[in-house]
């Protein structure tokens, strides 16, 4: 072997050596700042911790709602495994809105009209495959914080293909998530919660799950969900016009799953793809029976009529291509929904 | 002169209707014979009884009635109608059964469009908050303000 080659081959085994070796050291020091505890086990305990954790608390949500943070102020009671119940405190325009979850059904009483709408639970993650979410996210501790006076492990989540970046502030005794940021790669921190008091361990009676129709208050169900299907082939024939998906997806999204939707005179298809840790929607429908969209800001890539509207992370896209409107929700980058949009094939 | 033309005449010669050229003709005739001179007879004979007949006195208010029947305009029927008038009502028939399904598709498509983006977000939140790390209570935030655009009633504004 020649000198040059020799140096060759040394230089790439030496950069594989630091590349291997640089997270298994990272990931060294983070378990001894962790008390021997990896930073996976942390992620994967509050995974799994509203299973298991009962708790009652203020939290404080900050949101990007167009060009000014919106903050939102709430009590939230937590009953494992899935009920939940929401009283928004402040500001004045949501100040008395009630959400009981019971895990099944939601209930949401607006004081202001006197009505109850009546939705599908929300009822938090699900324990799935953390695999998943370990093979498509890089999880890295940033730092050993107080929150409200507990100890948490702040923790990066993000995704390997992808863009964006998710930090959790996660009590290291219950695996509650005492304090969350998004940060998007072009607008920065685009959303915050943050709990400003939290008990634990809580006796709740079950009373307080169950939904309590103020007297002569009107119950409303705006949407009903139908069963959801699984292949685009059987969805398109339910719903009787061609179904065209994404070419290329980010950060390793996969379909999940697909209904139909059926509102007024609408009918469109919802698919929906996951990539362990963030849902991504997509709504197909003829334009003939979707009008293009009024609200939101215009988005001259895509059209004249491409609008794209923002919740802190969470954005929506809608534009019109070959005669369907399409729609994408996820909280990804405006730029990567932009992408997506984009890689639709020619039906 | 036959003598049966000169008996379908003897009804106008007894009344004085014949030109003088034919009234000549029927006399020279009736010098000749006599069946045609008993028949005038007999004419004149029944015209002499039917003259003596009293006149038959009309009902009261008949020539009232008959004027007013004469003057009244008779009842209309569309077919009687002008011919254009029909035709712009046809093409104003023809306008609105083309034109309501059209506006209504229209207004259907524009509410579509106004509450298709909460449809969607209600669709999407359930989904969203089964995953990991996802906060329930933001993701309910923005659920509840789009049910409530559902309904019909303003939320919180929106970006």
């Amino acid at each position: 072997m020649s000198r040059t080659a020799f140096c060759l081959v040394a230089l790439v085994l030496l950069t594989g050596a630091t590349v291997w070796i640089r997270p298994a050291a990272s990931q060294d020091a983070a378990s001894r700042l962790l008390g021997g505890v990896t930073v996976e086990q942390v992620a994967r305990h509050a995974m799994i911790a509203p299973q298991i954790v009962d708790y009652e608390g203020t939290k404080v949500l900050s949101v990007l709602r167009g060009q000014a943070m919106e903050t939102v102020t709430v009590s939230e009671a937590h009953k494992r495994p899935n009920r939940m119940r929401l009283e928004f405190l402040s500001p004045e325009g949501v100040a008395g809105r009630l959400v009981v979850d019971d895990g099944i059904q939601t209930w949401h009483y607006e004081p202001r009209l006197h009505v109850v709408i009546q939705g599908p639970s929300l009822r938090g993650p699900l324990e799935g495959p953390f695999e998943r979410l370990l093979e498509r996210y890089a999880i890295s501790l940033l730092s050993l914080e107080d929150v409200i006076g507990r100890p948490t492990a702040v923790l990066s989540l993000i995704p390997r293909q992808g863009r964006g970046e998710r930090r959790l502030w996660i009590d290291r005794m219950t695996g509650v998530a005492l304090r969350t940021e998004e940060r998007d790669p072009d607008e920065g921190l685009v959303a915050t919660t943050y709990f400003t008091r939290i008990s634990y361990g809580l006796n709740f009676p079950a009373a307080l799950f169950l939904p309590r129709i103020p007297a002569g208050a009107r119950v409303l169900v705006p949407v009903e969900l139908s069963g959801s299907l699984v292949t685009v082939t059987q969805l398109a024939r339910s719903v009787g016009f061609p179904l065209s998906v994404p070419a290329t997806l980010p950060g390793g999204f996969a379909l999940m799953g697909g209904e139909p939707v059926h509102g007024g005179p609408l009918r469109a298809v919802y698919l929906h793809y996951s990539d362990g840790a963030r849902r991504l929607g997509v709504f197909i429908a003829p334009a003939a029976r979707l009008g293009p969209p009024g609200r939101g800001v215009a988005v001259p890539a895509l059209g004249a009529q491409a609008r794209a509207m923002g919740w802190g992370a969470t954005r929506m896209l809608q534009w019109e291509a070959r005669g369907m409107r399409l729609t994408l929700i996820g909280p990804l980058p405006l730029a990567d929904l932009v992408q997506i949009a984009q890689s639709f094939p020619p039906r | 002169m036959s003598a049966h033309r000169i008996e379908r005449q003897l009804s106008a010669y007894l009344d004085g209707e014949l030109t003088p050229e034919e009234a000549a003709g029927v006399r020279a005739h009736l010098d000749s014979c006599e069946p045609c001179r008993a028949e005038l007879a007999s004419l004149r004979a029944t015209k002499s009884l039917l003259g003596r007949l009293p006149q038959p006195a009309l009902p009261a208010g008949f020539a009232a009635g008959l004027w007013s029947r004469i003057e009244r305009p008779a009842p209309r029927r569309w077919l009687w109608w002008p011919r254009p008038a029909m035709a712009l009502a046809a093409a104003a028939l023809a306008v609105v059964l083309v034109a309501v399904p059209l506006v209504r598709g229209h207004l259907e498509r524009l509410r579509a469009a106004e509450v298709g983006p909460d449809l969607f977000l209600r669709m999407y939140a359930p989904a969203a908050a089964e995953d990991p790390f996802t906060d329930r209570a933001f993701i309910t935030l923005v659920s509840t303000d789009a049910g409530l655009r559902l309904i019909g009633e303003e939320a919180r504004g929106s970006r």
